[in-house]
């Protein structure tokens, strides 16, 4: 479990890292486990609650100086990142 | 392409995204638009900063429906948004808002004609609401950095409304397999369009295909495996995307080997696809609910008030007018492949035949337009001028030819063509007296013609007409100078 979780987020564990972790995980898992047995439904918003929307009106935009203003790094205008070129 | 399918069956599948041409994007007040300065149209949450929250679009939804509809598909009673969590730097959030079962609209088809009129049906597995991601520029062998390669990340198209069309596979259409996917897109694209739900500019990647191609031996039950080329941007490239992806399964296969299930990205220029990465069922995006969005329910009178809205199906659309306009198969077919229905229906409906609305727009309106490089009804020249133009024409004001100048005019944005025509005196020299005084002067000049045509030699007549529409710029009515001429001479 600890190893799936840790690949899904492309974080690398060090072998004691991953024995800590898997004593953590344990119980939450276990807890859930229990959960699922009862067949309950899950909860994703308390509220009973439908179909809120919003008109479709322009509002609350950034300048390009706002957006870029917290970047670590621009250029021309764009967020500049490295580049990740495996992916889709 | 014909022998490799003595053997195999093609499974044909497609995911075609559309973008919506709301206001604004699905979840954010940011406008959606093509073209502006890169990220001015976002706001903080399309940035994914802490504290924002998402908003669903009303109208989004709205059309999210509408093409649900279009497409013959079950609008779901209750539907709701996911996250879908993935590592790659074009949406901010670090997830794509998406729906996962049910999504807003399912269960659906589409009739789709081939070119031979056939119609073949390809079912609608599903068609859901999402957002679309921003876009990535990949520099770093340039120069302009140095050391490592970057990206630069533009967030306007981040959250511009997508819905994502996904069909059922495909099977039977053997050695058409590639026509059906260019008919396909394209149906896509007519109904979409005529919606008005999305611009439909597929070279502005408003419509993106990517087509899912197996084989399977023929008799066999079970597909075989699939590769997916993505990002296909025109009918065009899609139908030869899935005949070069049938040829090379097909020799991988007769060779003994055995598919990889992966990407694949159609190779314009090498007119072939190539390997992508890897694909394989157990990719986890771990979906699960966005907490911040509550779901969508539906109730018959909404519905049924969208469905109301819902224009003619083009497909039919094109069967009436067929039926209602003389025009021959290939007539017919360049109207439809110029993309003029729109306007020849209506100027047909402002009161001219059929075949004048063809002439007008097939002929000197799509040449200026052509000439000028801008569709022909962007132009400038409405229905109602070409009405205009030929009742000037009917009532003798003008000439064909002069009728043709004022087109011209017209798209100068000189005004209606009765303006042009007042304003630059084009119309007919009614004059009788100017008239025959230019019929004189011809005579006159050209004594060896009259001789000709006192002989019998009618057709002589013509070298002296020529004189005179040009003594009058063109603006002779050309019958009554002939009148003019033969009342002289006989």
């Amino acid at each position: 479990m600890v190893d799936k979780i840790a690949a899904t987020a492309h974080i690398a564990l060090t072998e004691d890292e991953r024995q800590r972790l898997t004593a953590e995980f344990d119980p939450i898992i276990a807890s859930l486990t229990v959960t699922a047995d009862e067949q309950l439904s899950a909860t994703v918003n308390p509220l009973p609650v439908n179909n809120k929307f919003r008109a479709d009106v322009a509002a609350h935009e950034l300048t390009n100086d706002q957006a870029l203003s917290g970047a670590p790094e621009a250029q021309d205008g764009q967020f500049m990142v490295p580049a990740i070129l495996d992916g889709e | 392409m014909k022998s490799v399918l003595q053997n195999y069956e093609p499974v044909l599948g497609f995911e075609v995204h559309v973008e919506l041409n709301t206001a604004t994007k699905m979840f954010s007040t940011a406008t959606n638009a093509f073209g502006d300065q890169p990220n001015s149209n976002v706001t903080a949450s399309d940035l994914g900063m802490p504290g924002t929250l998402p908003a669903i679009n009303a109208t989004g939804i709205e059309y999210g429906i509408k093409l649900g509809l279009a497409l013959n598909c079950t609008i779901a009673p209750e539907s709701r948004f996911s996250r879908k969590q993935y590592f790659y730097p074009d949406l901010g959030k670090n997830y794509q808002t998406s729906q996962a079962e049910p999504a807003i609209a399912y269960d659906g088809y589409v009739d789709v004609e081939l070119d031979d009129g056939e119609i073949f049906r390809v079912e609608i597995e599903r068609a859901h609401l999402e957002e679309d991601a921003g876009k990535l520029t990949h520099i770093g062998s340039t120069g302009r950095i140095h050391d490592a390669s970057a990206s630069l990340v533009d967030y306007n198209r981040a959250g511009v409304p997508l819905v994502e069309i996904v069909s059922r596979p495909i099977t039977g259409a053997g050695e058409r397999a590639p026509e059906l996917a260019r008919a396909y897109l394209a149906t896509i694209r007519d109904i979409v369009k005529a919606l008005g739900v999305s611009d439909a500019r597929m070279e502005r990647g408003n419509i993106r295909c990517d087509a899912n191609v197996s084989l399977m031996p023929i008799g066999a039950q079970a597909f075989g495996t699939r590769t997916e080329t993505k990002n296909v941007n025109s009918t065009r490239a899609v139908a030869a995307a899935v005949e070069s992806e049938i040829i090379r399964q097909a020799k991988v296969l007769d060779a003994g080997d055995t598919i990889t299930q992966e990407t694949r990205h159609w190779d314009e220029e090498a007119r072939s696809t190539r390997s992508g990465r890897p694909k394989s069922d157990a990719d986890d995006y771990r979906y699960f609910p966005d907490p911040d969005l509550v779901p969508v329910v539906t109730d018959e009178a909404w519905i049924e008030r969208l469905r109301a809205e819902l224009p003619e199906n083009p497909l039919q659309r094109r069967h009436r007018l067929r039926q209602q306009w003389p025009y021959s198969e290939t007539e017919f077919r360049d109207v439809v492949a110029a993309g003029l229905l729109d306007e020849i229906e209506a100027t047909v409906s402002a009161g001219a035949t059929p075949e004048a609305a063809r002439k007008w727009w097939m002929g000197e309106i799509a040449r200026i337009a052509n000439e000028k490089g801008v569709a022909p009804e962007a132009l400038g020249v409405t229905p109602a001028d070409v009405v205009e133009l030929e009742s000037l024409i009917a009532d003798k004001t003008i000439n064909d030819k002069i009728a043709r100048q004022v087109v011209g005019h017209i798209a100068e944005g000189e005004g209606r063509p009765s303006e042009v025509v007042q304003a630059r005196s084009l119309a007919v020299v009614s004059d009788e007296g100017a008239l025959t005084t230019a019929v004189e002067d011809a005579m006159a000049a050209n004594p060896d013609v009259v001789e000709r045509i006192k002989g019998g030699h009618m057709k002589a007549v013509g070298a002296l007409i020529g004189p005179v529409m040009k003594a009058t710029k063109g603006q002779a009515d050309a019958g009554r100078v002939r009148e003019i001429i033969l009342e002289k001479i006989g």
